[in-house]
């Protein structure tokens, strides 16, 4: 788990001090896809840079699976930013390797714990000398075979196996950011941090990159932190939201939660920013449907309707459209409204 | 008729006056921007990784590094070589002569080379060393892995400039502690007005800068793997015809 206790990061620059985070208290649950959204500027990068101390919080605490990430030593930490992946908005590759290369960085960096058998002779109680086996915990670097191995296992799972010689530069933005995926997983994290990792990306794409961190989540058990902008990222693969605003989270839940009924200014604004612009203001009431899934069998409008005046008759027109557009989301609209 | 058109001094160098000439200013050159890279590869990364916005900010460190490394960058290299005399007879127990030639040359190119090194490791994205960061890299390996291989072609090219500025020293070097190219023309050939050997001399170092740039700049090219695509797609389009 992940926990952010009353977090605050101050800048320092020429024109004074710059706070972009405030009183940020935030606990993102195992297993979860966590989105954090907000406008720019809001902080939101600093945020999920504090989550592995890229950057250092001016005061809180981060506390990782029990350990608080601001009190460790440096090494330690190092190690723990080894469970935790990140990717980001401009894919960050070298561009001088090759995609294996890329993926192959983490486990060039890293060491692995094994234990090995050693056999040492010393004299044992009766003063005859004996060979004894002791089991030993040593960390060793990768050897080229597991690399080569787990490589081809990365590239397998993001669908990159016949990229492997190629070098980022013959790459289109999204095979950038699977590399990125690959490489970020390659040590088998536990938490796995995005930053506005979709924003770079053209819709189709995005909408392939998040079916794949999604597919990550399930299959991998992956903790998942999202980072963005676009309330469409939020809406197709987050369970949890936190919406951050002027450096201080507004309002925090679950998606379906926060999305139906939207408390702070700033989450109304970043959920029904489309309505609000487009209705030509008519004098009458407007309503706006949320459907969760359970509630979508339901017919809503031909409930409220009566009661707030609306005659259907009159807005046939624009039931019909209303209905039109719940088919195509493939929700069953009641012929009787 | 022959004397008139060459001169005394350009038939006594002779052949083997020159091919001595020109290997001396080739192996100084070479042999100095050498040492001098040695020294100046760590001194840049020092400056980067002691910067305030480096790996590991040291401000005392670095404002020092980059005051002596500016000092000897603001020095006239004629003036240096003067002052370096006593200096060079201390350390290498000779002022005059290849030996202290090359002394005088990696003193003078070891702070520029780590100006060099320092803006090419700079040119590198500040996202990928982040990137490494959140995988858990120490400084080092960032170094070794993230900076020096991604600033690669940069440094190639720095060396290159390096090495062709090492050339023009080596000369004025010559002025004073004799031995190469440098040496014949304003020495020798100055002093008996042999125009003839003067113009040679330059002929033959635009030939070895020049010479040092092509291959200097073709193993940058090769090496870059960023442009690995427009290479690629010549090689196609070849292939094809």
């Amino acid at each position: 788990m992940i926990e952010l206790r009353g977090l605050k990061k101050v800048y320092a620059s020429k024109e004074g001090e710059v706070v972009a985070l405030e009183k940020v208290d935030l606990k993102i649950e195992d297993g979860a896809i966590y989105g954090v959204i907000g406008l720019s500027g809001a902080g939101k990068s600093t945020l999920v840079r504090c989550i592995n101390l890229l950057e250092k919080p001016t005061a809180g605490q981060v506390i990782i699976d029990g350990e608080d990430l601001t009190k460790v030593k440096r090494r330690r930490l190092l190690e723990i930013r080894k469970n935790i992946g990140m990717i980001f908005q401009s894919f960050n590759l070298l561009e001088q390797r090759t995609v294996e290369a890329n993926v192959r960085f983490p486990l060039e960096i890293a060491k692995v714990r094994k234990v090995v058998e050693k056999k040492c002779r010393r004299r044992g109680t009766d003063g005859k000398k004996e060979t004894v086996s002791v089991r030993k915990e040593v960390r060793v670097r990768y050897s080229r075979g597991e690399m080569k191995r787990r490589t081809a296992e990365l590239l397998e799972l993001v669908g990159l196996s016949d990229k492997a010689k190629a070098y980022p530069s013959r790459l289109s933005g999204g095979q950038k950011q699977r590399v990125a995926i690959a490489r970020a997983l390659a040590l088998n994290p536990k938490y796995l941090l995005c930053d506005e990792a979709t924003s770079a990306l053209d819709p189709n794409t995005t909408a392939s990159i998040l079916e794949l961190l999604r597919e990550i989540n399930r299959r991998l058990g992956i903790t998942i932190v999202v980072i963005t902008h676009e309330m469409k990222v939020v809406e197709s693969i987050c369970s949890e939201v936190a919406v951050i605003d002027r450096s201080r989270i507004a309002e925090s839940g679950k998606v379906a939660d926060v999305f139906a009924f939207p408390q702070s200014e700033i989450a109304k604004e970043l959920i029904i920013p489309g309505l609000i612009r487009s209705v030509k203001s008519s004098g009458g009431k407007k309503l706006r449907l949320v459907f969760n899934g359970e509630e979508a069998d339901t017919p809503v409008i031909s409930g409220p309707a009566p009661r707030c005046g609306i005659s259907v008759n009159e807005e046939e027109e624009k039931v019909e459209l209303v209905k039109r557009h719940l088919k195509e989301l493939n929700i069953k609209c009641k012929e009787e409204i | 008729m022959d004397a008139l058109l060459v001169s005394k001094l350009f038939r006594q160098l002779g052949f083997w006056g020159f091919a001595k000439g020109t290997w001396e200013t080739v192996y100084i050159t070479i042999l100095s921007t050498a040492i001098a890279y040695l020294l100046g590869l760590p001194l840049g990364i020092l400056l980067v990784v002691t910067d305030k916005e480096g790996l590991h900010p040291v401000v005392w460190l670095n404002k020092i590094v980059g005051t002596v490394v500016n000092i000897f960058r603001s020095i006239p290299f004629i003036i240096l070589i003067v002052a370096l005399i006593p200096v060079s007879r201390a350390i290498v127990g000779t002022s005059i002569g290849n030996r202290a030639i090359t002394f005088m040359l990696i003193v003078a190119a070891a702070p520029y080379i780590a100006r060099m090194v320092e803006s090419s490791l700079k040119e590198v994205d500040k996202g990928v060393v982040e990137a490494a960061r959140s995988m858990g890299a120490g400084n080092l390996q960032i170094i070794w892995k993230v900076l020096l291989p991604e600033a690669r072609p940069s440094l190639i090219v720095g060396a290159v400039i390096s090495t062709v500025t090492v050339i023009g020293y080596s000369a004025m070097a010559g002025t004073i502690a004799g031995g190469g190219l440098g040496s014949i023309a304003v020495t020798k050939a100055r002093t008996s007005n042999a125009q003839d050997v003067i113009w040679l001399c330059v002929a033959l170092i635009v030939i070895i800068v020049q010479v040092i740039q092509e291959v200097g700049m073709y193993l940058a090219r090769r090496l870059d793997k960023r442009i690995a695509r427009s290479r690629n797609i010549k090689k196609t389009k070849k292939i094809k015809e």
